[in-house]
């Protein structure tokens, strides 16, 4: 690729640009770190990444307008040039298509002549570790359909089945569990990773199902190993190996059913919790997001939600105090238990066995608060 | 006559107008500037050389103007370790990459690879024998469009319920629209969405389930994994690799807003195995699918073969295997496929030494 072309050296340039990339280097100084070995290179952070690198003119042995397609920049032992675009301010300003990374060497060279070299730190190594695992059940059904990893940090990407490990019964080591997918189930700042134990598996009657089994079997202990050697985004690796144990039972094949769950309301004029028992454990993430409380006429509570008991129930705090009066309980219906049953349908509905699914996408419960 | 050469000078005026314009101004309500992509999940093109861009991230399809020139003839490709050139190019080592997609522009039959890197960022870069080049995503004529969010249009506590879709899963082109499957971080469900290019207000979501186990027993819904389109029996079907189950077939015509549509599986590939990749290629006259699977080589359905197996679409499969199909030996984990022209498929293959190749096949050759 073309670095932009601009008289940089012979300072021939049109003022609005002149002053555009002074105003530009200036900001990105005040976040510049000096990491060479004593060439003036400065890295430029942008959101925590190394995004640009600012080489020093005097570094460039050749005053001419040209010089700036004379340079390249390749990552130690490599003979490519980083593909990116150099600026030219004061310094030549080179910013590569992805940000550099951490713990890397890179050299810089002028008509392939080795000119300046710079390292780019790893990030802080403070407190990367796994902050929760759900479901956080000891016994969970044979039917598991999913488990979230929650991270102190961003963690890297695409590489979490070299860091993930099932043990059953404290000797085998499981093959093929869980769903190789990519791209992976990140949530947007990708602190939470969502693994699925591999569907096909759990479906009845499909042929990995019948093949290879379900996999897990109920009466078993397992144990969840997150290796340490997995790194966060920046580099550093978790502070240590992460282990959850739980046992295997039964077969939930059923829906939750809101209808049977506990509604314990407080009194009128307060702001006591409402608290809903659900009766088994619900899908931690979706439980925090679909449950709303409205009145009568459907105007939605405003307060907050709180599970507990391993997500076997929640509560709710209004903002303001109850009045006395009827009240909804608003249920998306795509909340699902932890086998992937929702309240509309099973995982896989067998249809000799059950009712025709619901379609209803709100599913309601009424309660009252009284005087 | 004066009246003619008001008429003849009017008509005059008119021509003059239109000769100082292009005779096509942005038929594709592009706009210039930085379309802001967060990631690239996926990757397709129209037959016009367009780009669209599965941004997880940002839950949201960008079509991007590539400005590629013309080239009816498609050179072969085939570079050895592409993933180790790809980092080398990146500035990075190739275990910090992962490459989420590639598509090949039908106008230039150049090759667009989607890289993700492990900090997080995406790139697009076009690569040929030689080189490897950045696309550029500064000042470039492009437009965009949300994925509608169904769920959280109900919401209305203002909690900012996070987007259903979390990651696009495959994107495709097909008769003036863009198709696109989703998985969601939570929930176990299918989205399906066809959305109207150029891109206006509408977008439609179908659901889509399907019937699986001796007899169709059990009926399910799943994430798609990836997809193509084909035409059977002259009738256009969306063909989908789910998940848990590797083929369904689902009718193009019944994929409307809000409809509730069952697919029927007619293939499995064996246990521990799943497609990856799908592409419909032609050869002797007949239409084949292709498939680049997780365990297995690629493997070869002739659409005939699909079309014969059918009987009524609503019927349930009978018996678990479904479809035959035959293995290509010679293309073991395959990760990417794409048409390079109407006769050769570009691939991406793993190689036992754990590199990833690319090369080219003449369609007579799988």
């Amino acid at each position: 690729m073309k670095p932009c072309k601009e008289n940089f050296l012979t300072g021939n340039r049109p003022y609005t640009i002149l002053y555009g990339l002074l105003f530009f280097s200036l900001i990105l100084l005040v976040a510049c770190r000096d990491v060479s070995k004593n060439t003036g290179i400065t890295i430029s952070w942008t959101a925590d990444k190394p995004t640009a690198i600012h080489i020093p003119v005097r570094l460039i042995p050749e005053k001419k307008d040209s010089a700036i397609f004379l340079l390249a920049t390749r990552v130690e032992g490599s003979q490519t040039n980083i593909l990116g675009n150099y600026h030219v301010s004061d310094v030549v300003v080179f910013e590569p298509l992805i940000p550099f990374t951490r713990g890397n060497t890179y050299h810089v060279y002028y008509r392939d002549s080795l000119i300046a070299t710079f390292n780019i730190p790893l990030g802080d190594s403070s407190n990367v570790r796994v902050v929760n695992v759900y479901p956080q059940k000891d016994t969970l059904p044979i039917n598991l359909l999913k488990i979230y990893l929650q991270f102190s940090s961003p963690m890297r990407e695409s590489v979490s089945a070299q860091y993930i490990q099932l043990t059953r019964n404290g000797t085998d080591t499981l093959k093929d569990v869980f769903l190789d997918l990519q791209p992976e189930l990140w949530n947007e700042n990708r602190t939470v990773l969502t693994v699925w134990l591999d569907p096909g598996r759990i479906k009845r009657e499909l042929q990995p199902n019948q093949k290879l089994g379900n996999p897990l079997q109920e009466g078993s202990w397992y144990e969840l190993l997150i290796s340490k050697q997995w790194k966060n985004a920046s580099g550093v690796p978790l502070q240590a190996d992460f282990k959850y144990r739980f046992t295997v039972g039964g077969r939930d094949s059923l829906s939750p059913k809101p209808s049977e769950w506990r509604i314990l309301s407080p009194k009128a004029n307060s702001k006591a919790p409402l608290l809903i028992v659900l009766n088994e454990s619900l899908d931690h993430f979706l439980l925090n997001e679909s449950i709303q409380v409205a009145n009568k006429d459907g105007t939605i509570i405003k307060g907050q939600f709180y599970t507990e008991k391993n997500d076997s129930q929640c509560r709710f705090i209004p903002t303001a105090p109850w009045l006395a009066g009827e009240y909804q309980l608003l249920i998306d219906a795509s909340l699902e238990d932890l086998a992937g049953n929702n309240l509309n349908r099973p995982f896989d509905r067998d249809m000799k066995k059950t009712k025709t699914p619901s379609t209803e996408r709100v599913h309601r419960r009424t309660f009252r608060i009284e005087e | 006559m004066k009246k003619n050469h008001f008429y003849i000078g009017l008509l005059l005026a008119v021509v003059a107008l239109a000769a100082t314009r292009p005779f096509v101004v942005n038929p594709y309500g592009f706009v210039k500037g930085s379309p802001g992509i967060k990631s690239v999940s996926a990757l397709s093109f129209n037959k016009d050389g367009i780009l669209f861009i599965g941004d997880s991230k940002t839950a949201s399809i960008f079509a991007v103007e590539t400005k590629d020139a013309k080239n009816d003839k498609a050179v072969e490709i085939a570079v050895a370790g592409i993933d180790k050139k790809i980092a080398d190019a990146l500035g990075t080592q190739k275990e910090n990459i992962t490459i989420t997609d590639m598509a090949v522009n039908p106008v230039s039959k150049k090759l667009y690879v989607a890289v993700q890197s492990s900090d997080g960022t995406a790139a697009i870069v076009k690569v040929d024998n030689n080189a490897i080049e950045p696309l550029s995503l500064k000042d470039v004529n492009f437009s965009s469009i949300a994925l509608n969010d169904v769920v959280a249009e109900d919401a209305k506590d203002g909690r900012g319920r996070p987007l259903r879709v979390s990651t696009i899963s495959d994107i495709g082109f097909e008769n003036g629209k863009v198709l696109v499957s989703g998985l969601s971080n939570k929930e176990f469900s299918s989205t399906f969405r066809s959305i109207p290019f150029p891109f206006g207000d509408k977008q439609e979501q179908a659901s889509l389930e399907m019937y699986h186990g001796a007899h169709g027993r059990y009926e399910t819904t799943s994430p798609i994994r990836t997809f193509t389109t084909a035409k059977i029996n002259g009738k256009d079907y969306l063909v989908a690799s789910y998940t848990c189950t590797p083929l369904v077939l689902f009718p193009m015509d019944e994929l409307k807003a809000g409809s509730h549509v069952k697919g029927r599986t007619v293939a499995e590939m064996g246990a521990g195995n799943t497609p990856i990749d799908m592409t419909t290629i032609t050869k002797g006259g007949e239409t084949f699918l292709i498939m680049g699977n997780t365990a297995r080589a690629i493997s070869e359905v002739n659409y005939k073969t699909i079309a014969d197996f059918e009987g009524a679409l609503t019927e349930p499969v009978k018996g678990t295997a479904g479809t035959a199909f035959v293995l290509v030996p010679a293309f073991t984990k395959v990760l990417q496929m794409d048409k390079l022209d109407k006769n050769k498929v570009v691939i991406m293959q793993k190689k036992e030494n754990g590199d990833i190749d690319l090369l080219t096949s003449a369609n007579e050759a799988l």
